[in-house]
């Protein structure tokens, strides 16, 4: 019992980047875990480019297990609904996030329903029972990690809100019901594969931009609540 | 005594039972039970010695003591001088003057002897001087009564005194008994004082100031019949520095104001310590420690992290972003000194400042800064540190050429390290591998390895620089230990904690705290606690260097992790105590505790005589408390006086003739 998980941390450490350097991790649980391939690569480039984050150029692809302890930041993609976890891979994510990692659900197509956004609120009960799913106030450092004041938008919207459990004063899941991925998804020859709507290129520039802050949010943390930033950041804000 | 009334209950019994009422025979009968009972003595002359008295005269300091004129100790000599023709004639007198210990002499030096002694050990002393006598001797003490250590003895000879000295009325003293050795700015301490009365005055008020102003105070009333009182008193360091020395004070003050006050001193420690934390980017180890940087309350955070790097292109106008300019000049060269301790992640410092800028750094480390650099691939990429001002005083070497490896490795925690001694017995620690390690040489020959590998290679080195402390971490990978598990997570946090601890001095890391003042007098008691920051195991020798020598002393365990030593101080000069604390691995700390005693006794504070302790001394003997210094010889009573009379009725062959005499009676009168 103890030599499987040191097992699975060994198989691990072959794979993880050296350091703390960020890198994004798919969970794989469903046929459907990817809906927007391209769209990872596409984020994974503008982080490079725009940041001094610079993740390794592919993310990882892993099902629920041990594993999922060298990655702190988790992503969860899909549609409809989602699908069933076990006891034990709740169990882990509860482990995960407590310990400090970061779940983001993308929920990449509605259909006009709401059994997405049950699905992830009885799955957010399930792994933490006491902290419940609620809206991420507009004010949260979360909109104000790297870009300021970015809407919660990504391909349509469906809300104008971003959804989070929090958890000891960080939010330890992000949810977002407007398809994130999608605004950024691109097909060969580079073209974006979705128009955005309602609101076109500048909802897609909106998406680019929460798409930052949530992966900015998750390695920096309270980092620009800190008081050195405030008057700079309010004085940024009257700007506008 | 049993034997005794057995018999004379016999005897009435034997009387009893005569049925004939003869008179002769009944008044016989009770003549013989009268002698019994009343038990007549007859005074015999006896060719034995007279019996020894012992004249013991007080000659500590308080006996110099001038009162009208004339010191305790003259007034003393004068009445035995007065006395002594008549002394002489029922008693052998012997001589002998005590302070710390006693010595017997001749008579002229008897009245020779000065008040020059420091303490009086008045119950030990005396204790000792009735052993020492003959049977059927007695003692007669001359003395003020101020004992210097009040103890329970055992006279075996009756003890005879005279109190010399006024007492003096509503006199009361403070001293500070025990006190922490290092205390937190802003904190609630406490230290214990003993304060003590004579007279009536029943209330004062303790204040506790420094030099900023009064920061505590206490009003305590003593009970009735109550002349000592221990308190404990509580206060709040309100600035930091070493050995600042604070004031205790008694009010209103009284009759002696030189025992009105004492003082003790202690390190005061900054209850938040400031930390700048930069990071050359964003990642998990920042992520990590800074919420466990957040999580401290003793902990002012001020944290930068490089957000973008100037090479990378961000779309959208700068009032978009939430960034700010990274004040590099305003940190390192004006603010940096203001930073208990420098947290370095990754932070490839080339990229926005020259070496010049980490001049201040360095003089403000060696004035007792601290820094902590964390490894990465950014940190000593092409030897940036090692060719700044700082290169020279860190713990690794540069390796030429080096680049950040990226091979795995596990980990071993140093167990002769403070920062990891308890925390190096987590065996989960070696399970987690770990990626990632900045180039270095090895360590510096003054370094100390904190962390290594499994093959024995450092990954974490400490040293001194100046008066501050440094820390190099070569791998940004240690949060994979805070995800790994809870035994890991533990050792992760208590890592930093106890690095943060370590580099800024705190005293949350000393494997032992002791408290006890520095400052006594002869014949004091040394009073020390010693406090342990584990418990387990542990076991404390103390050896005490002495004028006189050395010694072992023997600390008592209070609770686990607690002990306190107590030992009379005799000789005056330095003192020093060598404290160790030893564990599975032998000494695990050691630390030296130097205290001085002034060449002068407590009893200089207060010179008030205490008569009453001298009735109670003879009480205890069973002799007799002749009063002031207006004795006279005849008051002494003769020592074991019943000696020299005779008692037939108590003799054998009385109480033979008794027995025999009754047995005739009964056969008589129940044999006809």
């Amino acid at each position: 019992m103890v030599i499987r998980p040191l097992l699975l941390i060994l198989l691990l450490a072959a794979h993880c980047f050296a350091g703390d350097i960020f890198e994004l991790c798919i969970i794989r649980k469903s046929g459907n875990h990817l809906p927007h391939p391209s769209a990872v690569e596409s984020v994974l480039k503008y982080l490079a480019s725009s940041t001094s984050i610079d993740p390794p150029p592919e993310a990882v692809e892993l099902d629920l297990s041990g594993e999922i302890f060298d990655y702190p930041f988790l992503c969860l993609t899909g549609k409809g609904s989602l699908p069933d976890f076990t006891r034990k891979e709740t169990e882990l994510l509860a482990k995960h996030l407590s310990s400090g990692g970061l779940l983001f659900i993308d929920e990449t197509e509605n259909y006009g329903l709401d059994d997405f956004y049950r699905s992830v609120k009885d799955f957010s009960a399930g792994i933490f029972p006491a902290a419940a799913l609620e809206k991420i106030p507009p004010d949260d450092v979360i909109f104000r990690s790297f870009y300021l004041q970015p809407k919660a938008a990504g391909r349509n919207a469906v809300s104008p809100s971003l959804y989070g459990v929090r958890l000891d004063g960080r939010w330890a899941i992000v949810y977002s019901r407007n398809d994130i991925f999608g605004a950024w998804a691109r097909d060969e020859s580079g073209r974006f594969i979705y128009s955005c709507y309602p609101g076109g290129e500048a909802q897609r520039l909106e998406a680019v931009k929460i798409t930052v802050n949530i992966v900015m949010y998750s390695l920096t943390g309270t980092y620009k609540k800190d008081i050195i930033h405030r008057d700079f950041i309010e004085r940024k804000l009257r700007s506008w | 005594m049993i034997e005794d009334l057995v018999l004379v209950f016999f005897a009435l019994l034997v009387f009893l039972t005569i049925r004939f009422r003869g008179s002769f025979y009944r008044f016989a009968a009770l003549a013989v039970v009268f002698f019994l009972i009343a038990n007549p003595a007859i005074r015999k002359k006896s060719e034995a010695p007279p019996p020894v008295l012992a004249l013991c005269l007080d000659t500590s300091s308080s006996m110099a003591v001038k009162e009208g004129g004339m010191s305790r100790i003259d007034r003393a000599k004068e009445v035995i001088r007065r006395e002594l023709p008549e002394l002489r004639k029922r008693f052998s007198l012997s001589f002998y003057t005590f302070d710390s210990g006693f010595r017997q002499m001749a008579e002229e030096d008897f009245f020779r002897a000065g008040a020059s002694g420091g303490a009086s050990l008045i119950s030990r002393v005396c204790a000792e001087i009735t052993a020492s006598l003959p049977d059927g001797g007695a003692m007669l003490l001359l003395s003020d009564g101020r004992d210097t250590a009040p103890e329970p003895s055992y006279f075996s000879k009756p003890l005879h005194s005279a109190g010399f000295g006024r007492v003096i009325e509503n006199d009361m003293s403070v001293k500070v008994l025990e006190y922490p050795e290092k205390v937190f700015q802003g904190a609630v301490s406490k230290l214990r004082l003993r304060l003590e009365r004579s007279g009536e005055r029943s209330q004062a008020r303790v204040t506790i100031s420094r030099a900023g102003g009064k920061i505590a105070e206490k009003t305590l009333v003593f009970g009735e019949g109550e002349s000592v009182k221990d308190i404990d008193m509580e206060f709040v360091p309100d600035e930091p520095g070493e050995n600042i020395r604070y004031r205790v004070e008694l009010h209103p003050t009284d009759a002696r104001p030189g025992n009105n006050s004492d003082f003790f001193s202690v390190s005061v420690f900054k209850s938040l310590i400031k930390v700048l934390f930069i990071s050359g980017r964003p990642g998990w180890e920042y992520s990590n420690l800074r919420a466990l940087i957040k999580s401290d309350k003793r902990i002012d955070l001020t944290s930068f992290v490089i957000l973008r790097n100037p090479s990378d292109y961000v779309p959208f106008p700068d009032n978009k972003l939430s960034l700010i300019p990274f004040p590099v000049r305003e940190i390192f060269l004006n603010d940096i000194s203001h930073y208990d301790l420098v947290i370095l992640l990754n932070f490839d410092y080339t990229k926005f400042i020259s070496p010049d800028y980490l001049s201040p750094l360095l003089r403000h480390i060696r004035a007792g800064g601290a820094l902590m650099l964390i490894g990465g691939e950014n940190l000593f990429s092409n030897g940036n540190y090692f060719k700044s001002p700082l290169g020279e005083s860190l713990p690794f070497r540069e390796r030429h050429g080096g680049v950040f490896s990226e091979d795995k490795f596990f980990l071993r925690a140093s167990p002769g390290h403070p920062v990891t001694s308890f925390i190096s017995s987590i065996s989960e620690l070696g399970d987690v591998p770990l990626k990632g390690m900045s180039p270095a040489a090895g360590t510096a020959p003054d370094a100390e390895t904190v962390l290594e590998t499994a093959e024995g290679l450092p990954v974490a080195a400490v040293c001194g620089a100046g008066k501050g402390r440094i820390m190099v971490l070569l791998t940004n990978s240690l949060w994979r230990l805070f995800f790994a598990g809870a035994e890991t997570s533990y050792f992760y946090q208590e890592f930093f904690k106890n690095s943060f601890a370590w580099l800024t001095r705190s005293p949350l890391l000393d494997e032992m705290s002791v408290s006890g003042r520095k400052n006594y007098k002869i014949g004091e008691e040394l009073l020390l606690r010693i406090q342990l920051r584990n418990a387990g195991r542990s076991g404390v020798t103390v050896r005490h260097d002495s004028p006189a020598g050395p010694a072992y002393l023997s600390p008592v365990m209070l609770s686990p992790g607690l002990f306190m030593v107590k030992q009379r101080i005799a000789e005056a000069g330095r003192h020093s105590l060598r404290i160790a604390v030893s564990g599975e691995r032998g000494v695990r700390a050691d630390k030296n505790f130097i205290f001085t005693a002034a060449d002068t006794g407590i009893e200089d504070e207060n010179t008030s005589a205490s008569h009453s302790h001298l009735r109670d001394i003879s009480r205890l003997s069973l002799g007799k408390y002749l009063g002031s210094d207006s004795f006279r010889a005849a008051d002494i009573p003769s020592p074991d006086g019943d000696s020299v009379l005779y008692r037939p009725a108590m003799k054998n062959y009385y109480l033979l003739f008794t027995a025999l005499f009754l047995l005739w009676l009964w056969f008589k009168e129940n044999t006809q």
